[in-house]
């Protein structure tokens, strides 16, 4: 008896490493297009999800390889972290909160992390932001007047500019952007602002914050922006309607997308027009992800539903030249979509 | 019977009528519309359209009279009117999806097995009231409730599943669900909807799931679940959505409550509440 139950157990630690093994499968890809002289070096994390968000996958994509994130990702309202370090900080938070007399929270809404802080967003004012030290994960509020507290609003964007942290978030229910200026050193609000947008910028890809901290919203056939030195809006205007902006340390890009390609306008750190173009999109009918910038070179993530072979595409455009230098198709991988980048 | 030989054959039985059962559950909850195409092009023409009109272009596009009176004062009336009907007559790839182990939620499918949005929402403003069948556990199809907080921004407030909390959710997963189903107050200003929008945000996130929590727990509720949390909003201002008045409500309650109007519905029979 006792010989039997050991070779039914066995039976069952033997089907269930094959089933492990047969039902985890790898994410398939196919390097279309990389010329030894010109493709980029590039580390980039890319998440799958299901229609759930329950079953997330993480993995890291260079120019030759794909392989899988180990951890286990967490996704909240603008993008996803990795479980054991989201639990970690919501615990710290609530702990804090519960000091404070207040109830637990449980979803954030934005997350940013530099070298020595932690700032987690969840919908609301600025009571709703904390700050945690890197290190010790002490939780801290922000300091600020009541009348400095412009509403309830959906954070989407922080940068370190010199010695502030620029917040900009959306309010909610209404078309207004706020953008608050906080002392790094101290976490004091310094200035709040609140700017009316167009009503096409809605979410996270439609505004970004630009290099020297002023605030940047697409527009009907310009960008908006809300200047960091005099607090003011002006205009930039553009040769077609931009449906997305994104900045990087140095530089600031609009692009629209059409059937068959892209258009961009790129702006230095000074908001000057250093160019305009048009890029192929690796399909037609591609929809953005996400898009980073990198010097000279625009990394996009593209979906395709079309295609029966690639459903995602990562390529990389020398905007010097307005080139395709780099292109991965990406399979379909399990009933997952690809939602999200980052660029290592 | 031993219970050595019991308990393994239970398990066995268990196992296979749960998916047997959730076999048959995932057949159920999706309403072809019997229809055949009409050219709506001569009615959304007309400058003033009759009853007979209203009914027409409903059973053909889902869309109720409160939506096409909307959807006239946009530019583009008739391309979204026909796109509407195109989606709601289209034939639907249904698949499923695990929320828990539980639980699943059936969503629409391309040819590939991707879920993909199935149609438009109708023009939405906060305080409407979405719905759909396209949730159930084992063989109970419940359904699932939110209510819009934030329509520029196309947000709603949700509870999900055991484990979390009421949040936020964009208003695109909705077009996921083979059934769906929009409704609002009756007879109520889109100020005082905009009212209950706001309270539902300031007060009713956050709030932990509990499938058994019931409507009785005052202006501060503990514990919610999806269609719960659609009553509290909107009890808190005189108006109780439970059309069985029972102590617990759920989706298919709200659905029936006769305060509310349906104005969009898809995958859901036109001659029932749900």
């Amino acid at each position: 008896m006792k010989k039997r139950n050991q070779v039914i157990v066995l039976c069952i630690i033997v089907i269930g490493v094959l089933c492990y093994f047969v039902l985890r499968r790898p994410l398939i890809y196919d390097i279309l297009l990389s010329t030894p002289s010109s493709s980029p070096d590039f580390s980039m994390n890319i998440f799958y999800s299901d229609v759930t968000m329950n079953s997330i996958k993480g993995f890291e994509v260079s120019k030759d390889t794909v392989r899988p994130l180990k951890a286990a990702f967490k996704s909240y309202t603008e993008g996803f972290l990795a479980s054991a370090h989201y639990r970690r900080i919501l615990s710290r938070i609530n702990r804090f909160r519960k000091n404070h007399g207040l109830l637990p929270l449980h979803y954030f809404h934005d997350y940013y992390e530099d070298d020595s802080i932690i700032i987690v967003s969840f919908t609301g004012g600025l009571e709703k932001i904390y700050i945690l030290d890197k290190k010790t994960l002490k939780v801290s509020n922000l300091q600020y007047n009541d009348t400095d507290n412009l509403g309830d609003m959906y954070v989407s964007h922080i940068r370190r500019v010199n010695d502030r942290l620029i917040l900009l978030g959306g309010e909610v229910n209404a078309y207004n952007a706020f953008i608050y200026q906080i002392d790094a050193a101290n976490l004091s609000v310094k200035k709040a602002i609140k700017t009316a947008t167009h009503p096409s910028a809605v979410q996270e890809e439609h505004y970004t914050i630009d290099t020297s901290g002023n605030a940047v919203f697409i527009s009907k056939g310009t960008l908006q922006v809300l200047s960091y030195e005099r607090g003011e809006s002006f205009h930039i205007p553009l040769p077609f309607d931009p449906q997305y902006v994104f900045s990087n340390e140095t530089q600031t890009i609009a692009l629209s997308l059409d059937d068959v390609s892209m258009h961009y306008a790129l702006y230095d750190h000074k908001l000057s027009l250093s160019h305009t173009g048009e890029l192929a999109l690796p399909s037609q009918n591609a929809l953005l992800v996400d898009a980073f910038l990198r010097t000279t070179q625009l990394f996009l993530i593209s979906y395709d539903h079309a295609n029966n072979v690639y459903r995602n595409y990562i390529t990389c455009y020398d905007l010097f030249t307005d080139k395709l230098i780099y292109c991965m198709g990406l399979h379909k991988y399990k009933d997952s979509a690809l939602l999200d980048g980052s660029l290592n | 019977m031993r219970l050595k030989h019991f308990l393994p054959l239970f398990c066995i039985l268990f196992t296979l009528i749960y998916f047997i059962y959730s076999g048959i559950v995932e057949k159920q909850g999706y309403y072809k519309p019997l229809h055949s195409q009409v050219n709506l092009d001569p009615i959304l023409s007309k400058s003033i359209l009759e009853e007979s009109d209203y009914k027409l272009i409903f059973e053909q596009t889902g869309i109720a009279r409160p939506i096409v009176e909307e959807l006239k004062t946009m530019p583009d009336f008739k391309q979204k009117v026909l796109g509407f009907q195109k989606n709601y007559l289209s034939a639907q790839i249904i698949g499923s999806a695990d929320i828990n182990f539980f639980t699943k939620e059936d969503v629409i499918n391309d040819k590939d097995t991707n879920a993909i949005p199935g149609f438009e929402l109708a023009p939405y403003h906060n305080g409407y009231i979405f719905l759909t069948k396209s949730t159930y556990t084992m063989s109970w199809r419940h359904g699932h409730a939110g209510i819009v907080i934030d329509a520029k921004r196309g947000k709603t407030l949700e509870a999900l599943s055991p484990g979390t909390s009421s949040m936020e959710q964009d208003v695109n997963k909705w077009r996921y669900y083979p059934t769906f189903k929009m409704m609002r107050l009756k007879d109520v200003n889109q100020a005082k909807l905009d009212e209950i929008a706001s309270y539902a945000y300031s007060n009713l996130q956050g709030i932990p799931y509990d499938i058994f929590a019931d409507k009785n727990q005052g202006q501060a509720p503990n514990a919610t679940h999806c269609s719960l949390l659609v009553w509290q909003a909107f009890k808190s201002f005189g108006f109780d959505l439970d059309a069985t008045d029972g102590l617990l409500v759920s989706p298919a309650n709200i659905a029936s409550s006769p305060f509310l109007e349906t104005l969009q519905i898809f995958g859901f029979n036109p001659d029932k509440d749900w």
